[in-house]
Formats: structure tokens, sequence, C-alpha cells
């Protein structure tokens, strides 16, 4: 009986390794694993902070305009008093206090115009704010949205150069609309549908011309 | 002789603990019952006494038969729970008999009489023995009665302003090459607790200006402190900015947890007991650097 177990236990000794080793190379994976995860739970908003690549937020600029109108570092980040005692809700709490969204930044680059207002400046990706109807036809239909509510186009086309820059354009070179040789062909289309030429012509715009051959 | 063991370990505690059972249950701290108010208090009509003019339970609970309702199923949250309320914190409704100035705490950081002199027996409110000021004070002679990152929460909360709680924190190497960087600069103290975590002495100067000699780093603190007016503020227009950049995500909050919460921004006036004035940002300088 012993001589058998004997025999059985050698088996297993020798069957075993390659198991166990194919174990080890699991577990120390897992272990690798378990070690990037625990990492990255680890990971909190604050160390996350300068990772971010779809804002950019230069802290020191933004220090020197606070210094220069007399606020700190707790307009965007307060110390308020508190009671909370539940630490898990004042966690939630604190997040809301300390990350400034879109109405902090816009006061001051969108609505007072006191700082930069070109949107790439911190909106480094143009995709994360790019409207959803601003779709390859947009500019054909952009009138009508402009009409509407100008105030919604404005908070992104802050320069109204955006605008003026095609809507009272002179420059007979650039074409960007209409094909080479339109103005000779330009008077058919016009007395077919006018109110198309308006969307970006003013009246001036044909007077200018047809005045002078007159 | 097996009889009578078997009666006291077994049939005696059964009858202590029946007898307990018809106790009423009291949550910890609670305020006694069955008594009589002294007479020169004056406990309001809209707080009944009982029969024989003592507190009990309809005293201070406006619920209905809650002498006969079990604890665990006493609605805590009702707005009369606590009569006259819903009360913003509990010694509001203690108030309606007690005389808050009676119970007021002493501020113990005001440790300075009128001659600019202090008595060493307030020292010991936080240190076991008062430290000799004449001599040169290591960490060690301190004693405190607590370790240092606790001594505070007798008195204050451990989270008394936002952003206590992420501040209590070990710093990491970069940040704390900054802290000695900004001590030997700006010669001040930025202690951290024995392990090596970021605490409220670490930006509180806990002593009132005068108490440690000024030349000393432990003594250098805000000037402005006025330990009477305390942290002051001014109205802003940057809180219309402020609530308004909050209010979807605080509604959301209020709506989860079902209190409601709100954030708003006030201009620090002045500010006491600080290492660094906080106000124009050199105190979160201090350990604060930004590449861009």
């Amino acid at each position: 009986m012993s001589v058998l177990l004997k025999w059985f236990l050698w088996l297993l000794i020798f069957i075993a390794p390659p198991s166990f080793a194919n174990d080890k190379t699991d577990f120390s994976l897992t272990v690798e694993t378990e070690k990037t995860t625990s990492k990255k739970k680890k990971e909190t908003w604050w160390e996350k902070r300068n990772k971010r690549t779809d804002l950019y937020y230069p802290h020191n600029t933004h220090m020197a305009v606070m210094e220069k109108e007399g606020d700190s570092c707790f307009l965007c980040h307060p110390f308020n008093a508190n009671k909370i005692t539940d630490l898990e809700l004042l966690k939630k709490l604190n997040i809301i206090a300390n990350e400034p969204l879109e109405a902090i930044c816009h006061e001051c680059h969108v609505i007072k115009l006191t700082a930069p207002w070109r949107c790439e400046l911190c909106h480094s990706s143009p995709d994360t704010i790019w409207p959803n109807d601003h779709n390859f036809d947009y500019l054909t239909h952009h009138g009508e949205d402009a009409r509407q509510d100008e105030g919604k186009c404005r908070q992104c086309h802050i320069d109204l150069s955006f605008c003026s820059d095609c809507h009272f354009r002179r420059d007979p070179v650039q074409r960007r609309v209409h094909m080479l040789g339109y103005r000779t062909t330009h008077g058919i289309e016009a007395r077919i549908n006018t109110v198309s030429c308006s969307r970006c012509h003013n009246a001036h715009y044909c007077s200018d011309c047809h005045r002078e051959h007159r | 002789m097996k009889y009578i063991s078997f009666f006291i370990i077994f049939l005696i505690p059964l009858l202590v603990n029946g007898k307990e059972e018809r106790k009423i249950e009291m949550p910890p701290l609670h305020h006694v019952v069955k008594v009589k108010p002294p007479e020169n208090m004056k406990v309001p009509k809209e707080f009944p006494l009982n029969n024989e003019g003592q507190i009990d339970c309809k005293t201070c609970h406006g619920i209905k038969d809650i002498e006969k309702t079990p604890i665990n199923k006493v609605n805590k949250k009702a707005d009369d729970f606590h009569r006259g309320g819903p009360y913003e914190q509990l010694t509001d409704f203690c108030a309606n008999c007690h005389n808050k100035k009676d119970y007021k705490r002493p501020n113990i950081h005001k440790l300075l009489d009128e001659k600019g002199e202090f008595d060493k027996k307030d020292c010991e409110y936080c240190h076991k023995e008062a430290p000799d000021l004449k001599k040169e004070i290591n960490r060690e002679d301190l004693k405190f009665r607590l370790p240092p990152q606790k001594i505070c929460f007798g008195c204050h909360l451990k989270t008394p302003h936002l952003n206590a709680l992420n501040h209590q924190v070990k710093p990491d190497k970069k940040m704390r090459k900054r802290m000695h960087e900004s001590e030997k600069k700006l010669g001040i103290i930025l202690p951290l607790d024995n392990e090596g975590k970021i605490m409220c002495a670490t930006c509180h100067a806990p002593h009132q200006p005068g108490v440690i000699d000024k030349k000393n780093p432990a003594g250098k603190q805000v000037a402005d402190t006025d330990l009477d007016e305390g942290v002051s503020y001014v109205k802003h227009p940057w809180n219309r900015v402020f609530q308004s950049d909050k209010k979807a995500r605080l509604a959301k909050l209020s709506q989860e947890s079902g209190n409601v919460y709100s954030l708003g921004y006030e201009r620090i006036k002045t500010e006491v007991l600080l290492r660094l004035p906080a106000k124009d940002g050199a105190l979160c300088q201090a350990c604060h650097t930004f590449e861009k």
C-alpha cells in the first residue's frame, strides 16, 4: 500500500510541474493586472487633471489675471464652511464645487469677452463642441437658424467677422460658393429665385454694379 | 448542584434580559426623560410636559404616539420629529429651553489676555504640559494629548470646510519638495502629521499671534487676525456666475440624496489663524505649482 502511495506521489511530482508553472505565469499576470487596475482605481480626478486633452486650462495665466483683479483660487475652488458629515456625500459636493464648467469659463471668455474668445484656445479638439446640425449642407441653411436665434450662433461665432467675411465679401478673385464664370450667368438664377441670392447678398451688392451699367 | 448551576447559567440572564426589554430603549446620548425641568428654565408652551410636570417623549417630539412606536420605526426625518422643526442645527432645537450662551465653548485659540500674556494652563487644553517657549522646541517636546492630526476634531469637524477632506492626504515627492522650498523662502512651517499627511495645522496656525515669537517660523501667520471677528466675507458679483455653474449639478445631487444643497461665492474679507493668506492664493501656492 505504501509502495503504491509512493508511486502515486512520484507521478504527481513529475506530471504536475508544467501545470504549476502555467499557473504561476497566470498568477503573475493576474497580479500585474490587479496592480494596474488598483493603480487605475487609486488615480483621483486630481491626479488625472493634467492628462485631460479635451480642455486646455493654463492655471498660471489665470492666476496672473486673478492677482490683478484681487481674486484667488477660491473663485473656482471654494473652501466654504461645511456641516455635512457624510463623507461620500461630501466627496460628491466637493467635486461639484471644485470643477468649473461652461458657466464659469464662458462668463469671461464668451459673455463679458474680457478674456480671449477663440474656442480652439481651450477646446483643443473641435469635435467635442461641434454642434450636431452643423453637417455638410449647413452652409446652405445656416441663415434660417441665424434669423431665428442669432444669439445661439454667437455662443461660438463670437467675432462678427465670421459672418461678414462672407456676407460683405467683395473679393472677386477668391470664389467660395459660386463656380467660375458665375458672374456671366448669375442673372438667370437671380430672375428664377431672387430670394436665394438674398440669403447671402444684400441689395447693395447688386446695385453697386447694376447702377453703373444703367 | 447540577440544577442550581443550570438555573444560574441559563435562567438568570433570561430573567434579566426580560426585565431590560420592558425598559424604554433610548438612542445613545439621548436627553434624559422623566425629570422635572429646573425652576429657572422656561419650557415653551408648545413643548408639553407630562401630567407630573416631567419631560417626556411628547415634550420634544411632535410625532403621534411616539412612546408606543419602536425606535427603528420612528420617522426621524419628519419635520415635527423635533417639535417646531426642521432645524438647521440640533442645537437650535435645544435652545428652545436652554440658553445657548451658557453652553458656548471657550475659544481656546484666544490665549492672550489684555496684557498680552497667556496662562500656561490654557496650553494644557491640547498639550499634556506647556512647552517651554524659551528653549528650542522639537516636535517631540510638544507632547500633544492626541496625535496632532486628530487634536482639532475634539471641537471642529474633520471636514469643517469644503476641500478639507481631499487635502488630508500624503503629498507626493514633488509637492513635498515645493513645500520645503516655501518653508525656507517664506519663513513658515507647513507641518505634516506622523504619517506624512497634510493635517489642519499644515495650513492653520493654532496659536493666537503673539504666543509664539514672530521670528519663529511656527509663529508666523496672517497679519489681519482678529479672533473675535474670525473669518469674514463680503458679497461679490461672482456669486451669480458661481451659482449658475453649479445649479444643475446641485439639483441632481439634491434629488438623489433627498436634501437641498447650495453653493455660493463670497470674497474673503478677513482671515484668522492661517500660516499664509489664502485670500490672495499665497497659501495655496506654497504647495501647488503648475506647469502651464
